[in-house]
């Protein structure tokens, strides 16, 4: 099992060098100049070639690549408007807008994205895997064909239009809850609560669809397994039965898929945020792209994509866990 | 997408529950009356191909067929887009509303009720700029299949061909094939499109110029595409890599076939099923990230509609005007939904032993 765990480590970190290589070449190689744009508007060519020489934009593409990567690593010092400032690990630079260190940044607008995230993935997990097991074991019936219904509708849905029907309806019209919006939870744990409800339950609304029907069908295939037959024989009780036999064996594709949830969390984040106008990494993503902050723009996708590669990592070590024959491959 | 498409819930059921898999697909066989090894006294046997038969059991499913023509009529829509709006008698290019006062009230929103829904403006008006909302809608359907089904042929057909080519070849192609597609697997798609499309128009537009709506296109079906093959890839990879050991193509290669006649006539008669379900469940994610896009504002630009955009004007004035908004959000809806559904009705007319 450590074999396994080390070796899809190495794996991991030499995808996301090759990643972040990528993703620096294609911006740093594209036309249009870097410099140009931590300019500003009045823009004198003394100025901007010394700009290039601070930002070592003069100096040959894969020594700045090199530059990157150790300032991630080690951390670096940053030449900032003439003046030398220290840019401790992880360093991704400084911003171009709004001129403070791009990880301290992210670091103000993670609570917003990661609040939303936890609080709707509880969500939808615990309700769309209960809504499957139990349309599962009651194949055919009312229930099964109402949870099937709700949860097609649910995945056809996009968080763009039925989050402002549900602010509409909710906040404006009815008044049952507040305005949604994100306030940090040490600072008032109730308005913390209150504005972020409708975001989750929106989300989930969306998102449990998936993991329904999942389980559904994996609860469906276990159910008619050799092993729950022998186990109904034996005499073993409903509720062991569904819970530890035929459970365990249906919960891996939705494990897998909920690994790739994670993955596409700051692709999500970035329409929930704007939906519900929450200042959270996924809003910081794209205004940065409006705003051609180039250093921000970079740190978001290789955030992003360790993120991805992580969420994978933990997906491949969940399922070795749960499947020894994984292990051996 | 692999895992959702291997293993789905089941949607309405409208086959009788046959218990187990396989005891299914025999006596769907059977019905279907192939190769009756104890013929009915009175009644034709007729031999059937696996594709006729498939085409049978697509026909007796009501959801696939109501779901189908819903498609087509998107589709047919899109196509006769220009047809439709002779007959209306208008484009979704004119601002109706600043043409001739009364139509917009003085803060720019539609006058009379449900956003200006009249005989003559079948769904109402847009707020401020006072264009027509159906016809937007009509041509909203041309952009939004446009894009997604380029970008869906585009994917499909890459990814099958990598996926034949890696897992075929083996070896070391196929190793470095797979680290590839890790990388490309490791990119946050969405993130990735939207810091790219502004780099994307820089390599071909000078700042100064204004871009042409074809290369706003060309650039989103590139970006879409440029991601997006790898889950097609994967799936047929996969497909391939256990195929190729079946003794059938063991047979062709024994009897001196070529690799091409290998792929052509052993293996891609048994990938269509794959492909089809993959690209049918492709189409609508990938129109729904076309309308993200436009959602968010990286997306087609004015003066093209596209439903995306449409739901972003309607959303910055929802409290004003929500019906803006509901038309081109229902529209999304419905076709995501029938695809959906015919792409699920498609996996169980090809693959009899799917259990949904």
């Amino acid at each position: 099992m450590l074999r396994f765990v080390i070796r899809r480590l190495i794996t991991s970190v030499l995808i996301l060098a090759v990643v972040s290589a990528v993703t620096f070449f294609l911006f740093f190689a594209v036309p249009g100049d870097p410099g140009r744009l931590s300019c500003g508007k009045v823009c004198d060519p003394a100025k901007l070639s010394e700009i290039h020489h601070n930002l070592g934009l003069d100096r040959p593409l894969l020594v700045q690549y090199g530059d990157y990567m150790k300032g991630i690593v080690v951390g670096k010092t940053v030449i900032e408007a003439g003046d030398k400032l220290p840019c401790p690990a992880p360093c991704f630079g400084y911003s171009f807008v709004n001129h403070q260190p791009v990880w301290q940044t992210f670091l103000d607008r993670f609570p917003a994205t990661a609040s939303l995230a936890v609080g709707a993935a509880i969500l939808f997990l615990v309700g769309g895997v209960a809504l499957g097991v139990i349309s599962a074991i009651f194949r055919g019936r009312a229930f099964d064909k109402l949870a099937i219904g709700l949860s097609l509708t649910g995945a056809s849905l996009q968080i763009y239009f039925i989050g402002i029907i549900a602010r509409a309806l909710f906040v404006d019209k009815l008044r049952w809850l507040p305005q949604p919006g994100y306030t940090p939870l040490t600072k008032d744990p109730v308005a913390w609560f209150s504005g972020l409800l409708l975001p989750w339950l929106v989300l989930a609304f969306v998102s449990a669809a998936l993991y329904a029907r999942l389980s559904r069908a994996s609860m469906i295939e276990a159910l008619q397994e050799d092993f729950v037959r022998t186990g109904r024989a034996r005499g073993l009780s409903a509720r062991s039965i569904y819970m530890k036999h035929a459970g365990r064996a249906a919960i891996s594709p939705v494990i897998t898929v909920f690994g790739l949830d994670l993955a596409g969390l700051l692709g999500g984040a970035i329409i929930t945020e704007s939906v519900f106008s929450i200042q959270g990494v996924g809003r910081l993503a794209i205004n940065s792209v409006f705003a051609s902050d180039l250093p921000m723009i970079m740190a978001t996708v290789l955030l992003a994509a360790v993120v991805i590669v992580a969420a994978n990592l933990i997906v491949d070590i969940a399922y070795a866990l749960i499947d020894p024959r994984v292990r051996i491959s | 997408m692999t895992i959702e498409s291997r293993s789905s819930g089941r949607l309405l059921c409208t086959v009788p529950p046959v218990r187990g898999g396989e005891g299914g697909a025999i006596s769907q066989l059977l019905t279907s009356g192939t190769d009756s090894s104890a013929p009915v006294s009175g009644q034709v046997t007729i031999g059937r191909s696996p594709t006729q038969i498939s085409w049978l059991r697509f026909r007796r499913d009501h959801v696939g067929m109501v779901s189908a023509g819903v498609v087509l009529f998107f589709i047919l829509v899109a196509i006769f887009a220009p047809l439709i709006a002779k007959v209306y008698g208008k484009t979704p290019y004119i601002t109706y509303g600043q043409n001739s006062p009364g139509l917009l009230d003085d803060y720019g929103f539609p006058a009379g009720a449900h956003g200006g829904i009249s005989s003559q403006f079948w769904l109402g008006l847009e707020p401020s700029l006072g264009r027509d909302t159906f016809m937007q809608l009509v041509y909203g359907a041309r952009t939004s299949l446009l894009i997604s089904g380029a970008a869906a042929l585009i994917t499909t057909g890459f990814g099958v061909l990598y996926g034949i080519v890696t897992a075929y070849l083996g070896g070391w192609v196929d190793s470095i094939g797979g680290r590839i597609m890790d990388v490309v697997y490791a990119f946050p798609a969405l993130l990735f499109i939207i810091a790219f499309s502004p780099v994307v128009e820089s390599l071909f537009v000078k700042p100064d110029q204004e871009t042409p709506s074809w290369l706003r296109f060309t650039s989103i079906i590139f970006l879409l595409s440029v991601l997006g093959w790898v889950y097609q890839a994967r799936l047929i990879r996969g497909q391939v890599l256990s195929l190729r050991e079946r003794e059938f193509v063991d047979a062709a290669r024994m009897s001196g076939a070529s690799s091409w006649r290998i792929v052509r006539h052993e293996l891609l008669p048994n990938l269509w099923s794959p492909i089809l379900v993959t690209f049918s469940l492709t189409l609508p994610a990938l129109i729904t990230t076309e309308a993200a896009l436009a959602f968010l504002g990286v997306g087609i630009v004015e003066p093209i509609p596209d439903w995306g955009r449409m739901i972003n004007r309607g959303a910055q004035v929802y409290t004003d005007d929500l019906t803006y908004m509901i038309f081109p959000g229902l529209a999304l809806f419905l076709l995501v939904l029938c695809f959906n559904l015919l792409g699920d009705s498609v996996r169980d007319a090809l693959d009899p032993k799917s259990t949904r």
